[in-house]
């Protein structure tokens, strides 16, 4: 593992992130998970993928509400979106600069986004894989001056609350920034495909079984995301809830 | 240590079990068809250092609780402020007061822009989590559950959101007095202190916006232990108030954290103690033990004029660390009670070879 993280250092060093379509491409590696599953120790093999250099502006989501007009405000189902959706964009006067990252957006919205320009969102693993990494590190996480900055995520005290805040070792931007960020499956970080049919007379062997324990419990940013992110139905939005997409590789 | 070890994972699993919801909002049972419909009372909620007035109740009623949820950059010292996590827009949380017997209908919102989910377990409730679970609340939403008040006493409540120590850290706390059927007996005054421990990222006294050091709080270092919330909170204009030959009564509290309180007043005895909240009092208590996650109710006459000073009897929290607080008490001075210094003057130093 060791071994991993340090190609994949010196890779980065020698060579600028390549950047494509707004996507750069994320070596393969391997990260010890703070968030375990199934009782296993947390280590996550991540394949070679391509991930959003920055979250999902708010005038790249006003134009894909634009060609997809099922997904504007007005129109879009309840079913796919909560009354929050999109509401800081309908008012001009708390609306934010057009190249924030989009907030409100339920995780409908985020999958149709992201499926529109031939990508998805990323997996939880992957998203705190490249989130691990600090301006010189692809993994910052031991670095405890490092970690308590990451307490302030989805705050407008986090790390990367400048939209020019200066990119991770691979070259991504935003990763702790004002808005926690959708993941694709998000969902299973409580062992569940789909939490509105959790109501099934089996909650206890859902918790017991997968139930969230954690690998690092002094991951206090992880623990909060995960709390968040776990407290959220596919059609909620929140004005500090983003996203960014990601490709596999072919 | 392995059955240490074991508690400790069990611990985690409640939190964890207990803070992300595993519930899904039920409808209620109504089981009251047999009884007589109760009056519905909107809970009159109070900022720490007041108390809402007894509920004067000879029966049960429907209490509805409205409890929000606020962040806010607020003073912890002079020239330091933190970020609290608050119930209520204060810390300690909104002082809540209902009787025994109550039927609590109790719902916690969550600001619209607070950053993630919180939720409230109050040691007054009997059931999962304390209402944990039920409360689970994403920032703009707004959560409901219903208890029966089963006992009386004065009971913490807190926040329980993983991670559940930040949360507690960072000001989650605050009391809910349950009144036994007969109420408590009538005082001239009342007040809510509650003690709480703070780790920030700069030393005491450091000034500006300071963040929580996790570190410090693991190692249960606090760089701050103060009453309601922050240095001098009830010190200067802020200090408690009170009529000598008055009555007082004192709901005290810990939020924690970490620490336990050697709580005491300095120049007074407590004529009585509920001791941990509960039911029974100790009778003339200088110095009482409130745990982390835990209450007293402390009553007093203050007999004479004078600033009584409140305090954690672990001296160096109070001198050191911001746990001190006043009690103003203006009156006819009693001589008989306390004369006051009578003497100062030198007296003979013993004659020389003399020695001890």
């Amino acid at each position: 593992m060791l071994a991993h993280v340090f190609i994949a250092a010196s890779l980065l060093a020698a060579t600028p992130p390549a950047v494509s379509d707004g996507f750069v491409q994320i070596p393969s590696g391997e990260i010890r998970s703070t968030v375990r599953y199934e009782g296993d120790d947390g280590k996550r093999r991540v394949a070679t993928f391509a991930m959003s250099a920055r979250a999902v502006t708010v005038r790249e989501f006003a134009h894909f509400v634009r060609a997809h007009p099922q997904w504007s405000r007005g129109r879009v189902p309840a079913l796919l979106a909560d009354s929050g959706y999109l509401s800081n964009l309908s008012d001009a006067g708390t609306a934010p600069h057009a190249d924030a990252p989009v907030t409100h957006v339920s995780w409908y919205a985020a999958d149709a986004y992201c499926k529109s320009i031939g990508a998805r969102l990323p997996d939880w693993a992957e998203w705190e894989y490249v989130a691990a990494s600090d301006s010189t590190r692809t993994d910052a996480r031991g670095d405890a001056t490092w970690r308590a900055r990451t307490f302030d995520d989805g705050t407008p005290r986090a790390m990367d609350a400048r939209t020019d805040a200066a990119a991770n070792a691979y070259g991504v931007s935003g990763m702790h920034g004002t808005a926690w960020e959708w993941v694709g499956d998000y969902a299973t970080l409580l062992g569940d495909a789909d939490k509105r049919g959790s109501d099934d007379g089996d909650r206890l062997q859902f918790c017991g079984a997968t139930g969230l324990s954690f690998a690092n419990r002094d991951d206090y940013a992880t623990l909060k995301r995960v709390a968040l992110l776990s407290a959220m139905e596919p059609r909620s939005t929140l004005g500090n809830l983003s996203f960014r997409c990601a490709r596999s590789s072919p | 240590m392995i059955r240490a070890t074991q508690k400790g994972k069990v611990l985690l699993h409640y939190a964890l079990v207990c803070a992300l919801g595993i519930g899904a909002p039920a409808a209620l049972a109504a089981n009251h068809n047999d009884a007589p419909p109760l009056d519905t009372i909107q809970a009159v909620l109070t900022a720490p250092p007041l108390v809402p007035p007894p509920t004067n109740r000879n029966k049960p009623a429907k209490v509805v609780v409205d409890l929000e949820v606020i962040e806010k950059d607020m003073r912890l010292a002079d020239g330091v402020t933190y970020n609290f996590w608050t119930f209520g827009g204060s810390v300690p949380g909104s002082f809540i007061r209902v009787r025994q017997g109550d039927t609590v209908e109790f719902t916690l919102k969550n600001a619209h822009d607070s950053h993630m989910p919180h939720n409230i377990d109050l040691h007054a409730v009997s059931g999962q989590g304390g209402g944990a679970e039920a409360t689970f609340t994403l920032p703009g939403h707004k959560t409901q559950f219903t208890f029966t008040a089963l006992n009386p006493g004065l009971y913490v409540y807190h926040c329980a959101t993983p991670p559940v120590g930040m949360h507690i850290a960072n000001g989650m706390y605050g009391l809910i007095l349950v009144e036994p059927p007969e109420g408590l007996p009538k005082v001239d005054k009342e007040f809510y202190v509650m003690q709480g421990d703070f780790y920030t990222q700069g030393a005491h006294g450091d000034p500006g916006l300071q963040a929580f050091s996790l570190e410090k709080a693991i190692d249960e270092h606090p760089t701050y232990v103060v009453f309601n919330g922050s240095e001098g909170a009830l010190t200067g204009d802020n200090a408690l108030t009170a009529k000598a030959g008055e009555t007082i009564r004192m709901y005290v509290g810990n939020g924690g954290p970490n620490l336990v309180s050697s709580f005491h007043v300095i120049g007074e005895i407590f004529d009585k103690v509920y001791t941990e909240g509960g039911s029974k009092y100790q009778e003339n208590v200088q110095t009482t033990l409130i745990p982390a996650g835990g209450s007293a109710i402390v009553e007093f006459k203050a007999d004479v004029p004078g600033n009584f000073v409140l305090v954690d009897h672990s001296i160096f929290r109070t001198f050191h660390k911001g746990s001190l607080g006043i009690l103003k008490v203006e009156g006819e001075k009693n001589p008989s009670v306390y004369s006051g210094q009578q003497l100062d003057q030198e007296y003979a130093a013993p004659t020389k070879g003399g020695g001890h």
